[in-house]
């Protein structure tokens, strides 16, 4: 399927899915996606991409069903709360399938209606996504072997020797990827 | 007319890195540049194809004229046309989604014309070709610092600089690598590299450039400055196995 027309699908699919508020239909759109991802058969990795997004989803049911009519409980705040989670959830999975179903040089052509500059920026993002990711595994390990405990209740004491590091490797790296584009020709316009 | 360096000093803000440095290099030489780590070889190379003093803040002195054209007065897209620079990380200079977009950046940025011809032989040339649809961060290491030298290559700079392209590179892959370089030099390009190997400098540069602390402490033919043991020895640069 053409990468523009997939992405025009998505508009119209999450903007129709934000005007529903009815739990029974939610719930039907929320089951047909499901289905479309398990006939892609994209669902490998669904449950770990989902895991932190379904925390948020149990936080935001409570939170609707003790504040909905304040302090108590109430059926009508837990239905809202579930109907704007399914909502939540939709609209991520009907992005994930896209992403999953997209191959990123695609995924990119959907963004060529964008001036170049943009597209160019959305390109460079894509890329450093695995670099990044390559230098956090690379400094994690590096942490662990000099005998970081990641089991410490002081999450700065655990994070911070990594995000320095990465952060200084980042923008080094980005100071010399723009050196190189710019020694290619690259003007910025 | 090829590389002319006269008095040219540099300075990051907050420290000394160029002092005072003269060379020239003739067009089709191929000039290795060694010297300990941090004594400002990539600097040097920046100042060489415009990035210092047009992009890189700090305080210049000096002129560079590369193939005639002084740096200073220069736009580095004008420069990078005559000098192509392959620096020593590949993956922070590879950002295209595929081979063949990688290699065109260059020459689109230039308007060159023909350009899936030119990339086609800029691929062929390190052997690539066969990859020109896939994705560049599944090639291997080796394969990435070819593509580097491909993007370079497509847009027939004369001058190729080429920042410790082998460092982390292993042994088959290094030796591809300057199998490479021999044949760019061969069809009459002038190749500066920066190398730690001074055994394939010791085989193929006609005159080698020796940096420590910011300055050229000896230039000269390879088979001079290299019978400079002590000099090498002082500075931490492998003496090559032909002069052992």
């Amino acid at each position: 399927m053409n990468p523009k027309l997939k992405l025009l699908l998505l508009i119209i699919f999450s903007t129709c899915t934000l005007f529903i508020t009815d739990l029974f239909y939610m719930s039907i759109i929320f089951l047909a996606v499901i289905f479309g991802i398990l006939l892609l058969k994209i669902h490998s990795k669904l449950f770990e991409w989902i895991k932190p997004i379904l925390i948020i989803c149990v936080f935001i049911v409570l939170i609707q069903t003790f504040t909905y009519t304040p302090i108590t409980f109430s059926i009508e705040g837990l239905l809202f709360g579930i109907t704007i989670s399914l909502r939540l959830l939709t609209l991520l999975l009907a992005v994930f399938a896209f992403v999953s179903i997209t191959p990123p040089k695609e995924l990119l052509e959907s963004f060529s209606f964008l001036p170049n500059e943009i597209a160019l920026m959305l390109m460079l993002s894509f890329r450093l996504l695995p670099l990044v990711k390559k230098e956090i595994v690379g400094i994690v390990n590096a942490q662990k072997a000099r005998g970081l405990n990641f089991k410490t209740p002081n999450l700065f004491k655990t994070y911070f020797p990594i995000l320095v590091p990465l952060f200084a490797k980042t923008l080094e790296g980005s100071n010399r990827m723009a050196l190189a584009m710019e020694s290619r020709g690259f003007k910025g316009k | 007319m090829g590389i002319k360096v006269e008095n040219l000093s540099f300075s990051y803000p907050n420290r000394n890195v160029l002092k005072k440095i003269n060379f020239k290099i003739e067009d089709g030489e191929f000039v290795g540049l060694v010297g300990p780590t941090g004594c400002g070889k990539t600097t040097l190379a920046y100042c060489l194809n415009g990035l210092i003093p047009n992009s890189i803040r700090g305080k210049f002195s000096g002129r560079v004229l590369i193939e005639g054209l002084d740096t200073k007065k220069h736009k580095v897209s004008d420069i990078a046309r005559k000098v192509g620079l392959v620096f020593q990380d590949p993956d922070w200079q590879i950002f295209s989604l595929s081979l063949e977009d990688e290699v065109a950046f260059g020459l689109r940025n230039f308007g060159f014309d023909k350009i899936k011809n030119r990339v086609k032989n800029a691929l062929k040339m390190v052997d690539l070709y066969k990859f020109k649809n896939e994705e560049p961060h599944k090639l291997s290491q080796g394969q990435k610092q070819k593509l580097c030298i491909a993007s370079v290559l497509a847009t027939d700079p004369q001058v190729i600089i080429l920042d410790e392209p082998t460092s982390q590179l292993d042994y088959r892959n290094t030796k591809n690598i300057h199998e490479i370089l021999k044949k760019l030099n061969k069809k009459g390009k002038t190749i500066l590299l920066i190398e730690h190997d001074t055994d394939f400098l010791a085989e193929y540069a006609s005159k080698m450039l020796v940096m420590n602390g910011g300055s050229i402490v000896k230039n000269g033919k390879t088979s001079e400055v290299l019978s400079k043991t002590n000099l090498l020895k002082r500075l931490g640069i492998k003496i090559p196995r032909v002069i052992l």
